[in-house]
């Protein structure tokens, strides 16, 4: 007899054909064999081998991710040679469709930066991370930046490898970001609120307002209006920073596994 | 967000299952049942039509695809509650507070092969 589908027939070719002479009166052979595989699981795959990477070079992987225009690479100019006095060695791996004008501006400072030009790929993955990695001195490295294609979408489903996400909202946008991109909002550790310098201009932005649909995704990171032409304002990223960064020496140090 | 790439990753996913189960050879993979999450970046509409366009040539082709959406559900962690949230509202609907863990609905799984004789 039939153990898969309890049709009462027994399970072989002859039995098929006898049913498909009475097809209303059977019910079809068929079987439904439950499974749970993640479809993201190959990039997964790669994002643990990064992690590992990281982890054993004691390098403090931070994934950035914005819409474009947030001043993603201005604050990476203003706040390298800020943790350089620390003394915080970084680098940047920053993707964009087209051109490398970012990795010039950042390599300005001093630090190594590696452009990935998407073509027409809206975010970074894994995979394309890893294919730079041979090119850092990862030993000679405290903080690694990885600055995504500017897209509040696609980025969040593709884990990289970091320890670390940062959400940057720049005051020039729609204060109520977090609640209109979710996915991406809801796994960041850390809120930045940017271009703070303008909203004497935009009062109709209200950073609260900001961290209130944050909160809403139940996150409890920080959240940090910042602005990188007022250097000082920066005071409080470079603290969180020093403190990731020291996390990583701690044995206990959670490691970020999506 | 990406549908197309993960119509052929879920088709590959069920290409390795049905490898690993010689038991099933030669039997029609009718249909392929997919649970995508509310915080999942993908798109169930987009998915079901992206489907056949992806399929030819595969295991999976003229196969069915059953789309099961998975709201997102968290469990409090401070009053235990364990019930389905909309995407951008993940506080605890029965007390209000915001000390939640997410248990479901943030990512696109194969869930389901339904092999078929005929």
């Amino acid at each position: 007899m039939c153990n898969e589908c309890g049709c009462g027939m027994s399970y072989a070719p002859t039995s098929r054909t006898a049913r498909a002479a009475t097809p209303a009166a059977t019910p079809s052979h068929e079987t439904v064999v439950a499974v749970r595989e993640s479809l993201f699981g190959a990039n997964e795959a790669v994002a643990a081998q990064n992690r590992a990477t990281f982890r054993t070079h004691g390098v403090l992987a931070l994934n950035l991710m914005s819409s474009p225009g947030t001043g993603k690479t201005y604050l990476l100019e203003t706040l390298i040679p800020l943790l350089a006095r620390i003394p915080l060695r970084c680098a940047v791996v920053v993707g964009d469709l087209e051109t490398d004008n970012d990795a010039q501006r950042i390599a300005r400072t001093g630090a190594h930066a590696i452009q990935i030009t998407t073509g027409q790929a809206c975010h970074l993955d894994a995979t394309m991370v890893a294919d730079v990695l041979p090119q850092l001195d990862l030993a000679a490295l405290d903080i690694l930046f990885i600055e995504n294609v500017g897209n509040l979408v696609c980025p969040a489903s593709f884990d990289l490898g970091e320890a670390r996400r940062i959400a940057l909202l720049s005051v020039c946008e729609g204060d109520d970001k977090p609640a209109k991109y979710p996915t991406l909002f809801h796994k960041a550790d850390l809120m930045l609120i940017t271009k703070a310098d303008l909203l004497p201009y935009l009062p109709q932005f209200e950073p609260a307002r900001s961290e209130a649909c944050l909160r809403a995704l139940a996150n409890h990171s920080p959240c940090l209006t910042i602005s990188s032409m007022q250097p000082e304002t920066l005071a409080p990223l470079v603290d969180w920073l020093v403190r990731e960064h020291a996390a990583l020496k701690q044995p206990a140090h959670a490691w970020k596994a999506v | 967000m990406h549908e197309l790439s993960l119509c052929q990753a879920l088709i590959a996913t069920a290409e390795r299952q049905l490898a690993a189960r010689p038991e099933h050879a030669g039997r029609r993979l009718k249909a392929l049942k997919v649970s995508v999450g509310a915080l999942s970046g993908c798109e169930p509409d987009l998915l079901m039509h992206l489907f056949p366009h992806a399929t030819p040539g595969t295991q999976a082709e003229g196969a069915e695809l059953k789309v099961e959406f998975q709201p997102a559900q968290v469990a409090c962690n401070a009053c235990g509650e364990r019930r389905d949230v909309s995407a951008n509202q993940l506080a605890c609907p029965a007390c209000g507070g915001n000390n939640v863990s997410l248990v479901a609905g943030d990512g696109v799984f194969l869930t389901g092969l339904t092999l078929s004789d005929d």
